[in-house]
């Protein structure tokens, strides 16, 4: 008590103190609660930013994503683009890198658009919100090939081309000094929208019905009849002096169905009314019998096996420099005619399944004097025009059996015909690697270059001998090309077809139909001359779908999902523009009710049959499952190759980019920074 | 007295505790009456965002082309509700939601782009405060259709 008393004595006065400490700890406390509330708040407010941030950033991003989309749809065929280089997606394997799309300009786009300046409004204005930064990327660590993953098609050239990876767009914004970032990572495939294939071929029929007797479609091509009306095949000009380029020759598949039933074809070619009927049948490739057989006849026994081999034909195949003891399921014929009558046809068979004969057969529109049969057909009714197909100028008659070298010299300008003994192997192997410069599959054509960047040119190989050679030291930049009939062997064309998987999601607009075409034309035939068409790109109706007249100023892809596609009106290749039409029912008729088509005309599914209504005269190419010969034979018809659709330059264009609308996908990956 | 003196309070020392705690007081309350307000309001906030975001997203995942001013409504919570709106969780007294579209065709993408647009923005308000008639949480959306050249 007493040392209380002296402390209270001594601190007299303190009591204040005390109170106004006590109040300052007081003080304190309510502050840091205070402090506590505040900030409770202001994170429950940079939540609700953060949120709004979020809207915004979603409304971005689906803007980003048509912007895209529409990118890739609209540069598909035009390639003019903006924020990337189409390019750049369709290198190949080992040449592919990352693709960064243009930041600054996505972002400007974006940020400064109409509906986001007007979207910011909505929250305070450009003061409040704004979106930062837009990014879009392909990485290739997440880019694999189609090649890889699927496997290959058996002795179909691998297309490393088509990929597929994972497209990541990425949009920034700060609202009230927080950051949101959203990520989206969809997948995106780069493929080919429709095996290019097609484009190679004026005639591919995939399934010949059972006892079609092909002899009767197909006679001169001036369009007289022998046989019902003809169908005649102008598969182009190579060899014609006005094209040096193989690559400007259509090919004709015709499926056999059995494969192991013999399919007769002839074709006709040239101006003079020059016919061919291509056969590979040993008896008549090597007739010991020809002189007897068609003594005094002026006809000729014609074999120029350029490069049709099969199972049955091995032993003179392997006369003709070709060393596989391999059976060979199929074969390219590549065939030539007299230099005043250039025979461009190839014919691509499965000569397992078909064989494919020639001879001349007589230039009368009545019918019965062609040489369809000419092995077995009385020597009496064997006349011919007496022009004579694939034959030197000169040439004795009957014709000698044509050696490599003999086609090698048509092939090889002449300045490179001083190597006369290896002028064959070297045909050869340069067919060997003009196959792979040229392969007509699935794969993406790109030239064969050496190391130094130079094309392979079939007109154009410098040293060609040292660098065709056989041996692993190919000096075009890596492994020689297979031999023909390796790459072949076993390849069936049959079962080439339209995914639907493929060709249909890649449309950048889609229509219901024909209900709609007043929509298709205000987008695509909206010029000053109301038939020109011009669409750049694949589109798609749903069913059935009227087309009217149209010129060809930009060309594209139409697909009819489910109906029938109906050409009412001529349809017409702007000469000066050159571009190529591609019309795919993928599960109904194209009929064809114009008297002009410059298309190619797809119908390929299993049981689809096209079905010419009237006359055919197509400019393009005609690629259909099955075809009804009974009313082809009543309607005849033209189909002339158009080398346009091969061009090199336009391969690009049949490449999309597809980025998949499958949600699931999806993976969005939020973060939360604070400025 | 010396011991009184000694051990008491001054009147002053008395005054002046009073008005410190009174002062403190004051703001205390205050503080407390500010934050507690403050509280309630962003939880308001956050339910009138949720609300909002409800309709936005209820909106966005109709098609397009069904997603018209057919929709534009003010609903009172517990009193009147729109009929297309059934689906989503029931507004509650006192928040008030607005909806409006508002289309936009062929309109250009930005300042002198050729491209041309079609696109809806959802406008959602929804107010919560009766009394100050300001607490408006105002939530926007894009829906785009398709490009045009």
């Amino acid at each position: 008590m007493r040392i209380l008393n002296r402390i209270l004595n001594e601190k007299k006065g303190l009591t204040f103190f005390i109170v106004i400490a006590i109040l300052a700890i007081l003080l304190i406390a309510i502050t840091s609660y205070n402090s506590m509330l505040r900030s409770e708040r202001y994170t429950m407010y940079r939540i609700i930013y953060g949120d709004d941030a979020l809207i915004i950033a979603e409304a971005g991003m689906d803007l980003l994503q048509r912007i895209v989309e529409n990118e890739f749809a609209l540069t598909g065929y035009e390639r003019k683009n903006t924020y990337f280089k189409y390019e750049d997606l369709i290198k190949p394997k080992g040449e592919f890198k990352t693709v960064n799309f243009d930041s600054a300009k996505l972002t400007d786009i974006i940020a400064n658009s109409e509906p986001i300046k007007a979207l910011v409004e909505i929250f305070g204005g450009p003061s409040i919100a704004r979106i930062k930064k837009v990014e879009v990327v392909i990485d290739e660590k997440t880019v694999k090939y189609f090649a890889d993953v699927c496997g290959n098609t058996s002795n179909i050239a691998p297309n490393y081309h088509e990929k597929f990876g994972i497209i990541n767009y990425s949009i920034q914004v700060e609202f009230y000094g927080v950051t949101k970032l959203l990520n989206i990572a969809k997948q995106i495939k780069i493929v080919h929208t429709l095996p290019k294939v097609f484009r190679f071929f004026t005639l591919f029929i995939k399934n010949i019905p059972k006892d079609t007797d092909l002899n009767k479609i197909l006679v001169d091509d001036s369009g007289n009849p022998v046989t019902g009306k003809p169908l005649v095949l102008n598969n182009g000009d190579y060899n014609s002096g006005t094209s040096l380029s193989p690559l400007d020759v259509g090919m004709v598949f015709l499926g056999n169905t059995p494969a192991s039933e013999p399919l007769i074809l002839k074709l006709s070619h040239g101006t003079k009314g020059v016919g061919e009927l291509f056969q590979m049948i040993e008896s008549f490739y090597k007739n010991p019998d020809y002189e007897k057989d068609y003594k005094d006849s002026k006809g000729f026994q014609v074999v120029n096996l350029q490069y049709g081999v099969s199972s049955g034909m091995m032993a003179k195949a392997r006369a003709y420099g070709i060393q596989s003891q391999q059976e060979l399921m199929s074969s390219m014929l590549k065939l030539y005619g007299t230099p005043d009558n250039p025979t461009p046809t190839r014919v691509l068979g499965n000569v397992n399944r078909s064989y494919l004969r020639l001879a001349a057969y007589q230039n009368t529109p009545n019918g019965s004097t062609d040489v369809g049969e000419m092995p077995s057909i009385p020597q009496a009714n064997f006349k011919t025009s007496g022009v004579r197909p694939i034959m030197e100028k000169g040439v004795r008659n009957p014709p000698e059996v044509r050696p490599g070298e003999w086609i090698a010299r048509l092939i090889f300008p002449e300045a490179m015909w001083d190597l006369e003994d290896q002028l064959y192997k070297n045909y050869a192997l340069y067919m060997n690697q003009f196959i792979s410069y040229e392969y007509y599959n699935f794969g993406f054509r790109s030239p064969i270059k050496d190391k130094n960047g130079f094309e392979c040119n079939p007109n154009s190989i410098p040293d060609y001998d040292l660098k065709l050679k056989p041996s692993g030291t190919n000096s075009y930049g890596g492994s020689p090309a297979k031999p023909a009939d390796e790459e072949y062997r076993g390849s069936d064309m049959r079962t080439l077809t339209l995914d639907d998987k493929y060709a249909v999601p890649y449309a950048s607009y889609k229509f219901a139909g024909d209900a709609e075409f007043a929509d298709f034309k205000k987008l695509f035939m909206n010029g000053t001359q109301p038939d020109s068409l011009r669409l750049g790109m694949m589109v798609k109706f749903a069913s059935d779908v009227k087309l009217p007249k149209m010129t060809i100023d930009k060309g594209g892809i139409i697909v009819c999902e489910k109906g029938n596609i109906t050409v009412s009106g001529d349809i017409e290749a702007n000469p000066m523009q050159n571009q190529v039409l591609t019309l795919i029912a993928m599960d109904g008729d194209i009929i064809v009710d114009a008297a002009k088509v410059d298309a190619i005309l797809i119908t390929m599914k299993e049981g689809q049959k096209f079905t010419p209504r009237k006359k055919l005269e197509l400019s393009g190419g005609l690629a259909t499952h099955s075809m009804d010969f009974d009313k082809l034979l009543a309607a005849g018809g033209t189909i002339n190759f158009r080398p346009p659709q091969t061009n090199s330059s336009n391969t690009p264009y049949f490449y999309y980019a597809s980025i998949q609308p499958d949600v699931r996908n999806w993976k969005v990956i939020l973060t939360n920074e604070q400025k | 007295m010396n011991r009184n003196k000694a051990f008491g309070f001054t009147l002053i020392e008395i005054l002046a505790t009073i008005a410190i705690l009174g002062i403190i007081a004051i703001n205390l309350l205050y503080s407390l009456s500010e934050q507690n307000r403050g509280t309630i309001d962003i939880v308001n906030k956050v339910i009138a965002s949720n609300y909002a975001k409800d309709a936005i997203d209820y909106l966005k995942a109709i098609e397009y082309s069904n997603v018209d001013s057919s929709f534009n409504c003010v609903e009172i919570g517990g009193k009147t509700s729109n009929p297309k709106f059934k689906d989503l969780p029931p507004l509650v007294d006192p928040f008030e939601r607005s909806v409006e579209i508002i289309e936009f065709k062929d309109k250009p993408l930005g300042a002198g782009s050729t491209q041309k647009i079609n696109y809806k923005i959802i406008k959602v308000g929804v107010k919560f405060d009766k009394r100050f008639n300001s607490r408006v949480t105002l939530i926007g959306t894009l829906m785009v259709e398709k490009f045009t050249q």
